[in-house]
């Protein structure tokens, strides 16, 4: 197990994800429509041809994308493998919240109803940030001033731009050719054939719904928190940790140890979300 | 001696000017920071209720009883989601995080804490005018 663990290249595997989310994404965005996102995607998904096996290919891909690429990272915190200077890595780790905010706004843009209150929710945690809220928000989200233009142009542009800033040095030491993953490739391909991405229309009277499920632990944490706590504070704390998880000696070890703890605690909220 | 209260004055006016530029600079923050309200946005709702009747607009939701026609905002005060009607427990629930609110937007259950704000109604008037504007 071990050594499958550290002998599979997990690295290689998100980026061939990327690839095809990439691909998927620039397909999807021939028909999308920010300014009506749930009709364009249940458009996709109801009429136009082949409308539902792209938007799936693109939902399965940057899923396994973002969940291969966290695998990656815990290999390699175990493995043998070098490690970097600490300014380096820093940089290199910050490459993780902004896939998770790629997720993230590709969730919204479907529009749905858990689209549309994630969405909204995320707007207003930023505002509760002190002095800088309104700035963000107008960066990121501004959905209510704006509807989905915003999301939609950090979506397809500027977030994948700041990825790259944040890993260009990392993946450019590698080379990976699609070629080598071609099973894997086809895997991601039968697997959004089979499997439809799932779409929540709005429905009449309906007193739960569930964020996506990245973000159900914090769903569940701004039930009892302010929403700056819940939603900047507590996951600040994390990424402080993800910082310092590299570094050498009793901060390394540290840090490792709260982000695990970190994580323990935040699925156990999400198992408190999944069971209402 | 001359030179020290020459100093002395020279600060003394200096700290004049630092305090005449603050004064100053309070009317222009005052200016800035100050938000225009909104100008009310008009909502035509063309349609009859009964007596008992809700209507769900993206916005608001409409009430229609024997004595009041009310509009409430449908938007939740914690995090902004958008609230469902409740037939059963008539009441305002939020599919997130399940605040409740009664049908005249005020709160019952957290995590939200303010009240639901209401919007003004007026019944249309006129020989083909049927239905309700409600101002945002």
């Amino acid at each position: 197990m071990k050594r499958f663990l550290l002998e599979t290249k997990w690295g290689a595997m998100s980026l061939v994800a990327l690839y095809v989310s990439i691909l998927s994404g620039v397909v999807l965005a021939l028909q999308y429509d920010e300014a009506h996102p749930f009709y364009s995607a249940t458009s996709l998904d109801l009429l136009i041809p082949f409308g539902i096996f792209w938007r799936s290919l693109h939902f399965y891909s940057s899923q396994i994308f973002f969940l291969l690429s966290v695998v990656h990272l815990v290999v390699i915190l175990y493995g043998p493998a070098d490690r970097l200077s600490l300014p380096k890595w820093i940089w290199l780790i910050a490459g993780m919240p902004i896939a998770l905010l790629l997720l993230f706004t590709g969730y919204v843009l479907r529009g749905d109803a858990t689209g549309e209150s994630a969405g909204l929710i995320a707007e207003n945690i930023c505002l509760s940030i002190p002095v800088i809220g309104s700035m963000l928000n107008s960066l990121l989200f501004a959905i209510t001033e704006e509807g989905m233009k915003r999301v939609y142009a950090n979506h397809i542009i500027g977030l994948e731009v700041i990825w790259v800033i944040f890993v260009w040095d990392h993946l450019r030491r590698y080379r990976v050719t699609v070629a080598e993953h071609g099973w894997f490739v086809l895997g991601i391909f039968a697997f959004s054939l089979i499997f439809p991405a799932p779409m929540e229309p709005m429905k009449m009277g309906v007193s739960h719904i569930s964020g996506p499920w990245f973000f159900l632990g914090l769903q569940e944490l701004l039930r009892y928190l302010q929403p700056f706590l819940a939603g900047v504070m507590f996951p600040l704390l994390f990424m402080v940790s993800l910082a310092f998880l590299q570094a050498n000696h009793n901060w390394g070890r540290k840090a490792r140890l709260f982000a695990g703890s970190w994580l323990i605690l935040y699925g156990g909220f999400t198992l408190v979300a999944l069971s209402r | 001696m001359a030179e020290e209260r020459r100093t002395f004055l020279l600060n003394g006016w200096n700290w004049i000017r630092l305090a005449a530029a603050a004064v100053l600079c309070y009317p222009l923050f005052r200016f800035v920071k100050f938000k225009v309200p909104k100008k009310p946005r008009l909502v035509k709702v063309e349609k009859l209720l009964k007596v008992g009747d809700v209507y769900l607009d993206q916005e608001f939701v409409l009430f229609h009883d024997e004595s009041d026609t009310w509009a409430v905002s449908r938007i939740c005060t914690h995090l902004g989601c958008r609230l469902n009607f409740s037939e059963k427990e008539h009441l305002l629930i939020c599919p997130c995080h399940q605040s409740m609110f009664t049908t005249k937007g005020v709160m019952l259950a957290g995590p939200a804490k303010r009240n639901l704000p209401l919007f003004a109604v007026e019944k249309m008037s006129g020989e083909n005018a049927k239905g309700f504007i409600v101002s945002l």
